[in-house]
């Protein structure tokens, strides 16, 4: 029987400590790598104390690594060096998406799947989110270390976004790569106020551009979105260079992982942001679990 | 809005064809002369301001389309190769996890492939460039030199072009194996790609004297490494073969230090070309180009006999009062200067009639009538882009209606004075909005307070030219700044947030004479499509206010309002020509 390794990204959030507790019920880890990032090392302070002393009563071994957004190369030797040190051939590993940034969740499955490390990836949904804001003091987008695809010299570049709560956020990544197209995914379905923050947002941004084409997306549908995905993007493939950004649920990011795992060529891009709102979400809800 | 072509679409250059760039770039008003000269020259000016076009319009295969056109025979002498460097390419971070030295090796490798492609592709726009002839010989000298084995059955670029993709993939393919120390071992350099294939060319007897411009396009795209190496290869000062003509913003340019320490330095290695032009009027360099651009523009879609100013009409009330306002003023300076000069007299109503206009509108009254082309050239503050944006929304609106009403779709033949006004009103107070509320959101390095910081800055700035538009004695109209006093502890933090609205092109900024003969002074123009949102007068004047650092950064932080004196002394400045009439 494999053994199985928890790795989760420490985060202020009340679904953090919530859901761990929730997949500690699932699996019997023989450990849990916990990464926190040093942005917000004061504020995920007190969870990252409650997974300890859930380790400690439990008698698993925990290992905490610090990590930075404004440092993605070094992030990614970190994560380098725990996936090789904990995961080998008879272990699988199981990551919890929930507050983890997308490029970590990336970068992991990355690892893992050139392992040949079975991954199984966790979402708890929250019971909402802040009607505020959620993010701002957005950062420079970039290119996921070893992800940036197979560039095609010569041809135009192609975005697809799944889209999320914030239009900036995705006009930003279009002024930033200048696509000559742009393909939105938007999330079907009327959680979180959807159609009004999101789909009907988008729409009202988007719709009547002879540049962008819009699509339906469900990130909360068993393989989260990747079969609407891959039908899209399979008559660009061929013609340009295609940059990917999920801004939209997390599960989007699984199903983007899996569309650049199949097509190498493709990019996969995270646009970072410097402030979250220190009460982003409450409660939590539903657990969605995969494979990949 | 898909099925009818807006003569005013302003999407980024790169995505235009070459027959739309012959459509629409104006070549009377261009750098041509810099990028077909032999010197590295860097463009620099930020998005909007026509550096993309600029290089695009002087490519190879743009010139040949031209040359085509026009039935004339395509000069060979100088081949402008354009290299876009926002590309994934340059995007990739891989080099990043090397040890330094390494990660220069494969920075350099990628932008030389890029090059060396982006040179095979444009030459590949040539169908009789080489002959069944001598395509064997340069074929075999490019194996030789180059190392690699062109395909068979292909014609001679196609298969380089190939070939070169063919690399590039295998050396991204190593780079993104999941180990850090993942490396190429047979990368390229500058030294060992692009001069060997430049010299294997230049065996091809059309190209033997020619000269080939490598004209690398949103040069602050290239990592840190790049730019060094880049810089090295500007340092190389024999330019017989080959030189660099490199575009890049002002805002975050890159630096000019090169791989082995040194610097490069304008004058000496490279000339500076500024795209940003400081504008006065519609007879202005900018103003004249202004007027072609949308001259050319109607006239592609079939508007043929109406000039921009009959496209674009000022409202009739709007002209009828200001021109009262200008004839009362003009007998107010003869009696201010009954023995006065024309110049005197023309120079007081320059000044004073448009802003009597304003002075004397009700204060209950609704914003002005903004309308007529002249209005749309000063909002556009000298930025092709901010000057096809409001046309753009103002033709699809007039579309819209046409559509909406069930007529037929015709050529629009006029934008009545109404739709330019609510179009103008409504971007500006988008603009606003987009301070307020989109800044954190949107400009990378803006936190919620620099981004209430800069709102609050603005809108103190609004309020300050406001008062000086109804009160001040000389130069009311003033839409400019200096900062004075600047040693104030708080400069540095102040010069961080003028940086996040210059990012954001809601300010520009721009060097002229000071006051003290011989001193260059930066001064900074907010964008004229900020003031109709506030009833100010976009069609600013020769003058700037000098406002203190101290209150700047008051009014950023506490929202407090900058000082105002109705007799203050402001600097008046010259009209200031571009770079051929300076």
């Amino acid at each position: 029987m494999n053994k199985h390794i928890i790795f989760t990204a420490a985060s202020w959030e009340p679904r953090f400590f919530s859901g761990f507790e929730r997949i500690l019920t699932r699996f019997t880890p023989e450990r849990v790598v916990m990464y926190f990032f040093s942005e917000y090392a004061n504020l995920s302070q007190a969870n990252r104390e409650r997974i300890r002393s859930c380790c400690k009563t439990n008698s698993i071994t925990l290992e905490e690594f610090e990590v930075s957004f404004a440092d993605p190369i070094g992030t990614w030797k970190v994560l380098y060096a725990t996936a090789a040190a904990w995961c080998n051939g008879d272990s699988s590993a199981v990551i919890d998406i929930t507050t983890m940034p997308r490029e970590t969740t990336w970068i992991l499955f990355g690892l893992f799947g050139d392992r040949a490390i079975p991954v199984t990836w966790a979402y708890h949904k929250p019971q909402g989110y802040n009607n505020t804001w959620l993010s701002r003091d957005p950062d420079r987008p970039r290119l996921v270390p070893k992800m940036g695809g197979v560039t095609k010299l010569g041809f135009p570049i192609k975005l697809l976004l799944t889209s999320g709560f914030d239009v900036e956020r995705a006009r930003q990544l279009i002024l930033f790569f200048e696509p000559e197209h742009v393909l939105v995914g938007i999330q079907t379905g009327i959680q979180f106020g959807n159609k009004l923050l999101n789909a009907a947002r988008h729409l009202q941004e988007f719709q009547g551009s002879s540049a962008t084409k819009l699509f339906e997306i469900d990130a909360y549908a068993p393989d989260c979105g990747y079969e609407s995905l891959e039908r899209e993007i399979k008559e660009h493939l061929a013609d340009s260079n295609l940059i990917m950004a999920s801004l939209g649920p997390k599960t989007s990011a699984v199903a983007l992982y899996r569309i650049h795992n199949k097509y190498p060529q493709t990019s996969l891009a995270y646009a970072p942001s410097k402030e979250f709102n220190p009460d982003y979400s409450f409660g939590i809800a539903e657990t969605l679990y995969g494979q990949l | 809005m898909n099925d009818f072509t807006n003569p005013f679409e302003y999407e980024a250059a790169n995505k235009l064809k070459s027959d739309q760039i012959l459509d629409f770039y104006i070549e009377d008003f261009n750098y041509s002369r810099f990028v077909h000269s032999k010197r590295n020259i860097f463009l620099i000016g930020e998005r909007g301001t026509g550096k993309t076009m600029t290089l695009l319009f002087n490519s190879l295969p743009v010139q040949a389309a031209k040359a085509d056109k026009e039935g004339a025979i395509l000069n060979l002498g100088i081949i402008c190769v354009y290299v876009p460097c926002n590309t994934p390419l340059t995007h990739k971070t891989e080099y990043a996890l090397l040890e330094q030295f390494q990660g220069a090796v494969i920075s350099e490798h990628f932008l030389v492939m890029s090059i060396m492609y982006a040179i095979a592709d444009t030459l590949s726009c040539l169908a009789n460039l080489i002959s069944e002839n001598e395509a064997p010989t340069v074929a075999h000298e490019l194996e030789f030199i180059l190392g690699f084995k062109l395909p068979e059955n292909a014609k001679l670029l196609d298969a380089l072009k190939l070939v070169l993709q063919k690399e590039t993939g295998e050396s991204q393919k190593a780079l993104n194996a999941k180990k850090p120390e993942a490396f190429y071992e047979s990368a390229r350099s500058f030294s060992t790609g692009v001069m060997p294939l430049l010299s294997c060319l230049g065996r091809i007897p059309k190209l033997k004297d020619s000269h080939f411009v490598i004209m690398l396009d949103d040069a602050h795209d290239l990592n840190e490494s790049q730019v060094k190496t880049l810089n090295s290869w500007i340092a190389y000062r024999d330019n017989s073969l080959f030189s660099f003509k490199v575009a890049t913003t002002k805002v975050g340019r890159p630096p000019f230090l090169t791989s082995s320490g040194g610097a490069i330095l304008e004058g000496h290695d490279f000339t500076l070309v500024d795209m940003e032009v400081p504008y006065q009027n519609k007879y202005s360099n900018f103003g004249k180009l202004a007027r072609s651009i949308v001259q050319k523009r109607l006239e592609k879609v079939g508007v043929l006999n109406k000039t921009p100013e009959e496209f674009f009409p000022t409202n009739p009330e709007f002209e009828k009062d200001l021109n009262f306002c200008e004839t009362r003023i003009r007998e107010e300076a003869k009696k201010h200067f009954p023995e006065g000069t024309p110049k005197q007299i023309g120079d007081y109503v320059y000044k004073n009639a448009r802003a009597a206009y304003f002075r004397e509108r009700s204060a209950k009254a609704n914003r002005p009538p903004y309308s007529g082309f002249d209005i749309l050239v000063h909002i556009s503050t000298g930025v092709i882009r901010n000057l096809l944006e409001p046309c753009y929304w103002m033709y699809d609106k007039v579309v819209s209606e046409q559509r909406a009403s069930g007529e037929a779709t015709v050529v629009v033949q006029e934008i009545s004075p109404s739709i330019q006004t609510e179009i103008i009103l409504e971007r500006s107070k988008k603009k606003w909005e987009w301070i307020k509320e989109g800044f954190d959101k949107s400009i990378e390095g803006c936190s919620r307070t620099d981004a209430e910081r800069v709102f609050q800055l603005f809108d103190n700035l609004a309020v300050l030219f406001r008062e000086r538009l109804l009160k001040h004695k000389s130069e009311p109209r003033a839409i400019a700044f200096t900062i004075s006093e600047t040693d104030q502890p708080k400069h540095a933090d102040l010069l961080g947030l003028l940086e996040i609205a210059r990012k954001a092109q809601i300010l520009y900024t721009y060097t002229s004479s000071a006051k003290d003969l011989g001193k260059r002074e930066t001064y900074y123009v907010p964008n004229r499509i900020l003031w109709p949102d506030r009833g100010l007068d976009p069609h600013g004047q020769h003058a700037r206010a000098s406002i203190k650092s101290k209150d700047l950064w008051a009014a950023a932080t506490q929202n407090r309002q900058i000082p105002f004196s109705a007799t203050d002394a402001d600097l008046s400045i010259a009209i200031e020509g571009d770079l051929f009439n300076e």
